[in-house]
């Protein structure tokens, strides 16, 4: 279906006079890859242009060394004096690139291959727009195929859906043939038909025409080198501005530097993320599969239609059984996927259309637009998962050198990307606390490599008696490229977890979270962690900022328990230097914590039923801090602070948490803790709920006082007494809530006391745990109550008293 | 039946489209699926428009779902429309039967009250009777006609079918016969080429009756969802609206600005956010195109009858409440935040917005 109208935007790919031919190409489209093969058989070009970053050019030599298994990125790593620009500059290449397969046909027919964009680091290079710092950089962007003006209208035109179904449609279903004069004169209609619609001044700014300069520079110089043909391949968007001869071709300044740029293993995964930045086609394991298909590598028993979705469907059999469908609903989704390419006159099925058909056959019920579990799960697996790979003993980026290296001293394996267990003990063997805190690092810097399976929680110390960690680790190209992205930070794992930390700290505060003793007090916890002495002055400084500022007693009391775990862990590992450095720091600042704590308790009296929970939640907190024999903080102003909280006018529920933490910490003995619950529960309230809402109080910190103490039990007892059945009923809400804290045990001991009290037997309450539910009993209650004046009224009273 | 259409106040699809439906026929070169009075293609262009033939667009929103619509069409599955009340699901499926079948009167219409009568075949009594179970005697039922003549038949509102009727449906998809029992082996219904089954289902509503496994098994499934361009639905609107009143010989100065307001207004509580993203609660009241059509055709109206000829902003106003009020007291207060805040802030910069408050504001006293 030719939709465009070659005549009005068709430019002259073939260059007669000074014979050069341009071949407008999409980064990762394969049918651009097949066709530049096939025309580059056929011209035998002596010199191949490719729109690729000048400073890239050594790496070619690298790229074809045998042992290199696509996916692998071309990168630039910012280097000290561009500290604030950050990013990593990727170029990836996939065994479907365009300029991969250019580059490969080009040596084999002894071409020189020049690439001729400028720098990788070169300032209009940088300049694109990132929204956010660390957000790679990329030499080619092709948003401009997926949206604008003219994609727009096209789509309007032809009923596709959207940029990318649009250039599917157009030319990756136009792959198979051998025209390619025809193909390229398309895309170079097409691409220069995007180019006009495009604003000017955005060229300016993202730098695209001082790299087009610099393109058409390096082409001068090819023609004063060149012996015969030259091939020119560039993103089709820049072909329109190449093909002029009068065009001025005089160098941009700074187009010779050099610099920091490295060949490394790459994997499908974040190939794909980069394409989210607008790098090329998405769904790299997708096109890689079409480009093997068209170069006949696979064995092609069945269709590309049938091979995917019978791929698929094996995924998610072994992978995730809940999705899986049947195989006549395979079937139907092939025929689907058929029928759909011939009504959109397509020869074969591609994307679109197998992600219509999984729609189609698939999917039985109503779905939000784009969202249901399978087409991700589908997205997922058309993304692939391929590995690249890079022969043994090639150079590495200092970062990625370093880290290997330090993590074979620690006895690491490094060896395969097959996950690995290891178990350390971390207090006791020194090695070990060494191999744990790089693990940590490497957590924060490099998410993929590491992850702990078992120990003791790091940050609010429960399970903190386990003196073992269990990791398991894997090196795999995930790791390099993680650490690639973050390798503008530093050269060892430690500067690079400092960097981050210090950058996390910076978006708390952008988030205007300056303020959260927790959040920072979490940072600082994993600074521990990870052994960064380096940061701990910077974040200590930090976080006692935050805690001076911090008005929210939650995140305080939070921010004490963590600050108590990690003090209990330096004390642990005492001769370690890393740990020295913030086991130093860390008493100043708890005292603060606690002082300022001290501080803001009084605040509580203005607590009421609507807030009540959040400062529960703080003094359960404050109770499991001070629980601590021999606590790192002054307890002084705390149990000053809790003393004027008990004769405060507080909300019942708090009231009852204040009493239960002054038994915890002994500032008042269970006696009078019983005596003073008793007085609570007596009190006068409007809502007769209230009292009981005390004992919610306790029982979210010290159910045991409730248990321990009956003379509480009895002032609840009196309660009940006191209302009727009404009254009953309305006090039960509050009184199941309460006591859903006790454990079973705790109930039956209770529910014992209580009918001691009463006079029953434990045959009585044996009898009352038959009863199926609350009306079953009062239903019997009742019918006990009928027959009983019936026998009155009969005269048959006698027939009540017990046999003799 | 032609006398009859000019009495009628909606003819079907096939008659209002005749013209189109003839153009098509006369320039279809495709290859014609068996049973099909249209190919594929010609059928995608008379749902979703073609400018070469002047076929004007009558589906609006996923053009995909059109294409994958008619593929189920032609494969041995069913085609099920779900989503919301007013998302022209029955719009839809009108338009494709009579496309592909030339006609798109075999219908079910779906309720608690179809008996299998509706679905296979009854009986004329007295026949019965006098003559005992023949061919004459039998009363077929849509399906069973469009079996035998290989066409597209409609059940409308699937959901509300009792399970046994739905139930019938299962064998006669997958089987493609129904048999008749009383006049014996030989008498049994073999579907022709072109027979297919259009479902349509409200899966939200309550009360409905669930699908089993095995019905849902032999349909294609297609949400169809409400617009969410805001430029799209104003041209619906517009052009709808417009043919209503054309119908009925009635012209208003209908401004852009009016039905600008409707839509946003629309759009706003459909999507429970404004284009600038300020959050507010979303009304369960459907707020479909259809019913934005209806607004402003009754607005329309209004202004012709009653006032002088122009639509404002409280014609539109007075008609909302109809649709959002359908005794739902929290609607109301939904609403009611939502022209306090938002609409309050509108009405300050725009006649036509101030209007519109102006006449919600006075309906809420009232009530």
């Amino acid at each position: 279906m030719s939709v465009l109208d070659p005549a009005a935007t068709a430019i002259r790919l073939f260059d007669a006079e000074r014979n050069l031919h341009f071949f407008p190409i999409r980064h990762h489209s394969p049918a651009c890859a097949l066709h530049l093969r096939e025309a580059l058989r056929v011209i035998r070009p002596s010199a191949v242009l490719i729109e690729g970053p000048v400073d890239f050019e050594p790496l070619i030599t690298e790229l074809l060394a045998p042992g290199v298994v696509p996916p692998v990125a071309m990168v630039a790593l910012p280097d000290a004096a561009e500290k604030g620009r950050g990013g990593t500059t990727y170029y990836p290449i996939c065994r479907h690139s365009p300029e991969f397969v250019a580059i490969q046909q080009a040596t084999e027919l002894g071409a020189t291959v020049r690439f001729i964009d400028l720098p990788s680091r070169h300032p209009a290079m940088l300049s694109d727009r990132r929204d956010r710092q660390d957000q790679p950089l990329l030499p080619m962007r092709e948003t401009m195929f997926d949206r604008g003006a003219y994609v727009e209208a096209m789509c309007a035109r032809t009923g596709f859906r959207d940029g990318l179904a649009l250039w599917d449609g157009l030319f990756e279903a136009r792959a198979r043939g051998t025209d390619w004069r025809g193909f390229f004169a398309s895309v170079g209609a097409y691409c220069s038909a995007l180019r006009a619609a495009s604003d000017p001044d955005e060229l300016e700014a993202d730098g695209t025409l001082p790299r087009e300069a610099m393109m058409r520079s390096c082409i001068q110089e090819a023609i004063a080198a060149r012996s015969g043909p030259i091939a020119i391949i560039t993103g089709g968007f820049h072909t329109p501005a190449l093909i002029d001869a009068h065009t001025d071709a005089s160098r941009p300044a700074g187009a010779a530097a050099r610099s920091n740029a490295w060949l490394v293993r790459y994997d499908f995964r974040a190939l794909d993320r980069l394409n989210g930045y607008g790098a090329g086609l998405p769904l790299p394991g997708f096109y890689e599969r079409v480009w093997q298909r068209l170069i006949g590598t696979d064995d092609a028993q069945s269709t590309l239609t049938e091979d995917i979705l019978v791929g698929f469907r094996a995924h998610l059999i072994e992978k995730e059984p809940a999705l899986t469908f049947s195989f006549p609903t395979l079937q139907s989704m092939v025929e689907t996927a058929r029928r759909l390419a011939e009504l959109r006159g397509l020869s074969e099925p591609g994307r679109t259309e197998l992600f219509d058909a999984l729609q189609s056959s698939a999917i039985k019920q109503e779905i939000e637009v784009g969202a249901h579990p399978l087409l991700a799960a589908f997205t997922t697996y058309l993304q692939g998962d391929r590995l690249g790979d890079l022969p043994p003993g090639s150079r590495l980026p200092p970062l990625i050198e370093r880290t290997g290296s330090e993590a074979r001293s620690l006895g690491l394996s490094l060896d395969d990307a097959i996950p690995k267990t290891r178990e350390l003990d971390i207090y006791r063997k020194p090695r070990h606390g060494q191999t744990s805190r790089f693990l940590y690092a490497m957590r924060l810097v490099a998410p993929p490599f590491a992850e702990r399976v078992k120990g003791p929680d790091r940050v609010y110390g429960f399970r903190a008696d386990m003196l073992m960690e269990t990791w398991t680790y894997a090196w795999s190209p995930a790791v390099e490229a993680a650490l690639i992205e973050r390798a503008g930070d530093g050269e060892t794992v430690r500067d690079v977890a400092a960097a981050l930390l210090i950058r996390r700290l910076e978006d708390l505060e952008q988030e205007g979270q300056r303020n959260n003793a927790e959040a920072a007090f979490n940072l600082l916890s994993i600074a521990f962690d990870a052994g960064i002495g380096s940061a701990a002055e910077t974040l200590i400084a930090a976080v006692s900022e935050a805690v001076g500022a911090d008005t929210q007693l939650l995140r305080l009391t939070n921010a004490l328990v963590i600050g108590q775990a990690l003090n209990s862990r330096a004390r642990a590992m005492p001769s370690d230097a890393a740990i020295k450095a913030f086991a130093d720091l860390l008493p100043a600042l708890l005292d603060r914590l606690a002082r300022r704590i001290a501080e803001l308790l009084p605040d509580l009296a203005a607590v009421n039923a609507d807030n009540v929970g959040g400062a529960i939640a703080c003094l359960a907190a404050l109770a499991e801090a001070m629980a601590d024999p021999d606590p790192p903080f002054p307890t002084q102003p705390l149990r000053d602070a809790l003393q004027g909280l008990m004769s405060a006018q507080l909300d019942p529920q708090l009231t009852g948490a204040v009493i239960a933490l002054a038994a915890l910490v002994s500032l008042i003995d269970e006696a009078e803790a019983g005596q003073r619950l008793s007085a609570a529960l007596a009190g006068a309230f409007e809502r007769p709920g209230d009292a009981i809402r005390t004992l919610s109080g306790v029982m979210a910190l010290a159910p045991q006082l409730f248990v321990n103490d009956s003379s509480v039990i009895t002032a609840i007892d009196d309660l009940f007494g006191a209302v009727d059945d009404q009254g009953f009923l309305d006090l039960l809400p509050q009184l199941r809530m309460a006591f859903a804290e006790l454990s079973p045990q705790e109930t039956d001991k209770v529910a014992a006391i209580v009918a001691a009290a009463h006079g029953a037997s434990e045959d009585d309450l044996a009898l009352l745990q038959r009863v199926p539910d609350a009306r079953v009993l009062a239903d019997h209650l009742m019918l006990s109550e009928r027959l009983r004046s019936q026998w009155q009224a009969d005269g048959l009273a006698a027939w009540l008293e017990p046999a003799p | 039946m032609e006398q009859r259409n000019a009495l009628q106040l909606r003819p079907s699809a096939e008659a209002r489209f005749a013209d189109e439906l003839a153009a098509l026929k006369a320039s279809d070169q495709g290859r014609r699926p068996p049973g099909w009075a249209l190919s594929a293609r010609a059928v995608r262009s008379f749902i979703l428009g073609d400018n070469k033939l002047s076929i004007r667009r009558k589906f609006y929103g996923d053009d995909a779902l059109v294409e994958r619509a008619l593929v189920a069409l032609m494969s041995e599955q069913g085609l099920m429309l779900v989503g919301e009340p007013g998302t022209a699901k029955s719009m839809l499926s009108e338009l494709l039967a009579a496309a592909i079948s030339g006609s798109s009167m075999l219908t079910v219409q779906g309720s608690t009250g179809v008996t299998e009568d509706h679905v296979r075949y009854g009986w004329n009594y007295a026949l019965l009777i006098a003559e005992g179970p023949t061919p004459r005697a039998l009363v077929p039922s849509p399906v069973m006609e469009a079996m035998r003549l290989g066409r597209v038949v409609r059940v409308e509102e699937l959901t509300r079918c009792p399970p046994e009727i739905q139930d019938v449906l299962i064998s006669v998809l997958s089987e493609k016969v129904m048999t008749v029992p009383e006049l014996g082996e030989s008498a049994s219904v073999y579907a022709a080429p072109g027979f297919s089954v259009i479902g349509t289902a409200n899966l939200r509503d309550r009360g409905v009756h669930e699908m089993s496994s095995a019905l849902k098994r032999r349909f294609n499934f297609e949400t169809v969802v409400p617009l969410t361009d805001s430029a799209l639905e104003i041209e619906l609107i517009r052009q709808e609206v417009g043919k209503r009143l054309g119908q009925a010989d009635i012209t208003v100065n209908f401004p852009d600005e009016v039905t600008d307001l409707l839509v946003t207004t629309f759009q706003d509580l459909r999507r429970g956010q404004t284009k600038d993203h300020v959050p507010l609660s979303k009304p369960a009241a459907v707020m479909s195109t259809a019913e934005a059509v209806n607004i402003a055709h009754a607005a329309a109206l209004e202004a012709a009858f009653l006032g002088n000829g122009d639509v404002g902003g409280a014609h539109i106003g007075r008609q909302l409440q109809g649709v959002i009020i359908k005794d739902n007291a929290e609607d109301v207060k939904k609403v009611r935040a939502y022209v306090d805040h938002i609409v309050k802030e509108r009405a300050r910069r725009s006649k036509v917005w101030a209007d519109f408050l102006g006449a919600v504001k006075a309906m809420k006293d009232e009530s």
